[in-house]
């Protein structure tokens, strides 16, 4: 890019913030603008939408075009950027009538709940009513504009990013304030008759004028930054100042003007009467629909104006493809392949982590993405488990015809397992060890086979897996879930087909009755449901992540959790292995097991033992305990303390699937390339002359940010948990004091846990899975 | 069509109840807004900065820009802007490497704090550190992320070459101690009080009854 022409042109950058912001808008505008077009079709015009996304698109360009890129080096330029954000971007916008769309694209369950209650809010429609006064508007907008340009607030913008884009957002936001009473967004009402908006615009225009004509005869630099910024093709800064006063002037005047005159025309002009009779308007209204549909025909969306919940199988290709049955065996057969190649490695390539698959693949990357999966859509290791591929061939050959003894049919031995797992994890280092890696593997298959083998249904993965039992608990908070599409259907049906299956495919193996499914617990997303359901009724729907925490109601198979102390022990055991398990990868740890061992003298994995005893067991049920003592104490629940802790147990689940997300996407991101110098060693292994000698110091996305996301996991899981916490203790006592008493010992509870989390992030960790 | 006539006339007779919440909807809109935009903020580099030195070296017109303007101990963006002395045109065709020198012994200095996922990643070499075109936002700029291990004095060296021409320009930095890492991520802990607050603020909005 020797062409500094070409260089200036593509000086663009993404700001992240921004960015996302545009982004959300304009997808909760269409959103809610396709459902009032259709209940408002003449409010609603293609061109309201094609406007906001002008105003959305002038704003990327000011924030996010080489105008950004140099406006520390050129004052024309950043005034050209300003010039964007006040007098271009808001008018555009708000011609879209942005409220009511964007309103109507919010999540519903958001709208309803969120922002509802302040909508009908006294206090703030004063507040909101102060702020669209004109007066206020007008001196909001004139003194952003002023006090922007002296030189020590100008010079605090240019010489911090965060008071520029403070800058940026004060411009846009009086831009919009200003502009409000000129545009008048549906439905909105003049606050001043149509002619005070002549001098409102005049006024405004004398005070731009005068700062701009300032600008550009000032004999003197105005701000010292750009003085010193380097002189490209010997510009000259004094005309810069100018040429920037200028822009300032001509196009801004032109901006206040032209409407000031439009007003002025209509005004002065007699007033046409136009009679609508109602032939006229439903005409009217049935042609705007029709342009409307073949509009979102045109852009590729389906014109439906029912409310109903996104369904990821109603996407034309996707939804197709995620539901074919082959697509799922095809991912089973490739994870089969890989857990092979795994094994394989794992049993006979160097026993050094870092440099065998059996090291990288299955700690860092499959625990990485699987969170990621769990957050975005939800269990999906489970529909693409490989285990469950091989026990499906061995069926073939193994009776599966006794049933699962009825003391084992609940969580008691999952919990024990993954407390067992999480401590042959810290004991016997086993992420550092691909020989023991791949024997548990291994033994993963023959448990599959042998248990599904020899018993009926799902045994394995609704009692024993530890894998499946952790994606159970954290897909409570996965926005998809596979539920009915219309609960109607179902009341009709005599045939059950959804659990009892048909002669073709069989029916849920895990027992669980799609009318009366609520939650993601014990879906394991095979999808047979949707295959055996005769009516087509059953999607993998979006659905308000987290709801279940707090709902309370009976659910297939699980049974509400108040009753299942349980699946309370195992998501406790989940949340706080959660925190011990991060926690022995943090140096402090360490140290603490490495003192330990030479103070007593004891092994490693006696240590590691009484650290998880105290660290997962004592100290969580002693707390877990005291908290459920208080709470019932305190707010005079009469249901017993088991039930309780039952309840309230499952709402900490946010704040451990937060560390399970930090801490396995710490690993994921400091060892994301570590397979590729692993496949080019097994590939030099085996003599196929694929790959290139590997490099072992290859990079990684370990950046400073990541951080900023562990954290940001751990704000939104305590968030979540106190929501879902004060809705249980509601739940308990109708009085909202009472619910206070009932909520306060879970919430300190909370605040320990995410407190405890904070610190263990901020502490130098181990690189598993790298060469570091 | 019928029905969606019907909803739109549903709608259209409730118009002032509308503009009644229209204030209110679009406080709590812009609210919303401001509080998303304000959590993305992010200190942005390469942007350019304050200029750490501009003067002439052989062919060469040399500006150097750090960011953030007032030095600490860690993270720091150092861009360079390259042109030619005769038109002060940028010249985008040179190879730009960057030195870092510790002034002074690094007994009293005080160390920088890195996330815990870059604490092994650091840069231990501090010399050569290429600084690239594809780097800042603006094209025009050779740029680099410098991790300065600790507060003090520090002189910076710019080498230049284009061609056969190779030139070098120095600077001294003055690097401040680290903040604290509460301080730098204070911005990051404001969620939960945040949303705490506008909770308790839901909670009562939804118990007042409005004015007759």
């Amino acid at each position: 890019m020797a062409d500094p022409a070409n260089a200036v042109f593509s000086s663009w950058s993404i700001p992240i913030g921004p960015a996302v912001t545009i982004l959300l808008s304009f997808i909760f505008y269409l959103r809610g603008w396709i459902r009032l077009q259709f209940r408002v079709p003449d409010r609603f015009p293609v061109w309201r939408l094609l406007s906001f996304v002008g105003g959305l698109a002038t704003v990327f360009i000011a924030v996010a075009s080489p105008l950004d890129a140099f406006a520390g080096l050129l004052l024309q330029v950043h005034m050209t950027q300003h010039l964007l954000l006040m007098m271009l971007a808001p008018p555009l916008i708000l011609a879209g009538a942005p409220y009511l769309p964007i309103l109507s694209g919010l999540p519903r369950a958001f709208t309803r709940e969120v922002l509802g209650p302040f909508l009908v809010w006294h206090p703030l429609k004063r507040v909101g009513r102060i702020l669209l006064h004109p007066v206020f508007c007008w001196i909001a907008f004139v003194a952003s504009n002023v006090l922007w340009h002296l030189p020590f607030f100008y010079e605090l913008a240019l010489n911090s990013p965060s008071w520029h884009q403070v800058e940026h957002l004060c411009f846009l936001v009086t831009g919009l304030l200003f502009w409000w009473h000129l545009v008048l967004p549906w439905p909105s009402r003049p606050v001043w008759p149509r002619w005070a908006m002549i001098p409102y615009l005049v006024l405004a225009d004398l005070q731009n004028t005068a700062l701009a004509a300032f600008l550009t005869f000032y004999e003197r630099i105005l701000y010292p930054t750009y003085e010193h910024a380097p002189r490209l093709w010997r510009s000259n800064p004094l005309d810069d100042q100018a040429a920037a006063g200028t822009i300032m002037w001509v196009p801004g005047s032109i901006i206040f003007l032209v409407p000031a005159a439009i007003i002025a025309i209509r005004f002065l002009s007699p007033r046409s009467r136009v009679v609508v009779n109602e032939v006229q308007f439903v005409r009217v209204a049935r042609n705007r629909e029709r342009e409307t549909t073949r509009f979102l025909r045109k852009i590729g969306l389906d014109p439906y104006p029912v409310n109903r919940p996104f369904d990821l199988f109603r996407i034309p290709v996707l939804g197709r493809i995620l539901r074919a049955k082959p697509f799922r065996r095809g991912l089973q057969a490739t994870m089969l392949m890989a857990a092979g190649a795994i094994v394989l490695d794992g049993l006979l390539g160097p026993q050094i982590s870092p440099m065998n698959l059996a090291g990288v693949l299955p700690w860092t990357h499959w625990r990485g993405f699987t969170v990621i999966a769990l957050l975005l859509v939800g269990n999906l290791f489970c529909m693409v488990c490989p285990f469950t591929l091989a026990r499906d061939f061995a069926r073939q050959w193994l009776p599966a015809k006794w049933v699962w003894p009825r003391p084992l049919r609940n969580k008691w031995l999952a919990a024990l397992l993954v407390a067992l797992y999480l401590w042959a994890y810290e004991a016997f280092s086993l992420w550092n060890s691909p020989w023991l890696t791949a024997w548990i593997i291994l033994s993963y298959f023959l448990a599959a086979i042998l248990i599904d083998g020899l018993f009926q249904g799902a045994s394995f993965c609704k009692y024993v897996c530890p894998i499946g039992q952790f994606h159970f608990v954290q897909s409570l908070l996965s926005p998809f879930e596979v539920k009915v599409r219309k609960p109607d259907a179902c009341r009709s049906c005599q045939t059950f087909d959804c659990i009892r299956g048909g002669p073709r495919q069989r029916g849920c193996e895990l027992r669980l009755f799609q009318p009366k499914k609520k939650s993601n617990v014990d879906c394991t997303f095979c999808l047979d449901c949707v295959q055996a359901c005769p009516h087509d009724n059953v999607g993998l729907i979006a659905v308000l992540p987290g709801k279940d925490l707090w709902s309370g109601e009976q659910r297939s198979s699980i049974g509400p959790f108040a009753s299942r102390f349980d699946f309370a022990i195992l998501v406790l055991v989940l949340v706080f292995g959660a925190l011990t398990n991060a926690a022995g990868m943090i140096a402090p740890v360490s140290a603490l097991f490495e003192r330990a061992q030479l103070l007593f003298g004891l092994p490693r994995p006696v240590i590691v033992a009484l650290f998880l005893l105290i660290g997962m067991l004592l100290v969580p049920g002693a707390l877990v305990f005291a908290t459920g003592f208080l709470s019932r104490r305190l707010g005079g629940v009469t249901v017993g303390l088991k039930s309780l802790i039952s309840d309230f147990g499952v709402t900490l689940v946010p704040l451990g699937f937060g560390v399970w997300l930090a801490h396995l996407l710490f690993h994921l991101f400091t060892g994301s390339h570590t397979p590729i110098p692993v496949m080019q060693r097994v590939a030099l292994d085996l003599h196929l002359p694929l790959f290139n000698q590997p490099d072992w110091t290859i990079a990684s996305w370990a950046i400073p940010q990541l951080l900023d996301f562990e954290i940001l996991f751990l704000d939104l899981g305590l968030l979540v948990s106190l929501y879902a916490g004060w809705k249980v203790a509601n739940r308990y006592a109708n009085e909202n004091n009472r619910a206070l008493f009932i909520f306060a010992p879970w919430s300190v509870l909370y605040v320990l846990f995410f407190l405890a989390a904070i610190w263990i992030v901020f502490q130098p960790m181990d690189m598993r899975g790298t060469m570091m | 069509m019928i029905n969606s006539m019907r909803m739109a006339l549903s709608l259209r007779v409730r118009p002032t109840r509308l503009r009644a919440r229209a204030s209110g909807t679009s406080t709590a809109i812009g609210t919303l807004i401001f509080c998303v935009l304000s959590f993305f903020t992010e200190t942005s580099w390469a942007d350019g900065g304050a200029i750490q030195f501009q003067g002439d070296t052989g062919q060469f017109h040399v500006t150097v820009f750090t960011l953030p303007p007032i030095l600490s101990a860690g993270l720091v963006d150092v861009t360079v802007l390259v042109q030619d002395r005769s038109n002060l045109s940028p010249l985008l065709d040179a190879t730009v490497t960057l030195n870092l020198i510790s002034q002074g012994s690094s007994d009293l200095k005080k160390e920088a704090w890195s996330p815990p996922c870059c604490a092994l990643n650091k840069a231990e070499a501090l010399t050569d550190i290429p600084a690239k075109l594809d780097h800042a936002e603006n094209r025009l700029l050779y740029g680099a992320l410098l991790q300065i291990p600790y507060s003090g004095a520090w002189q910076l060296n710019v080498n230049i070459q284009r061609n056969i021409q190779r030139e070098n320009v120095r600077t001294l930095l003055k690097v401040n101690p680290p903040a604290p890492p509460p301080l730098t991520y204070w911005h990051l802990f404001i969620l939960p009080p945040l949303g705490v607050v506008g909770f308790i603020l839901n909670q009562n909005a939804r118990r007042r009854k409005p004015p007759r």
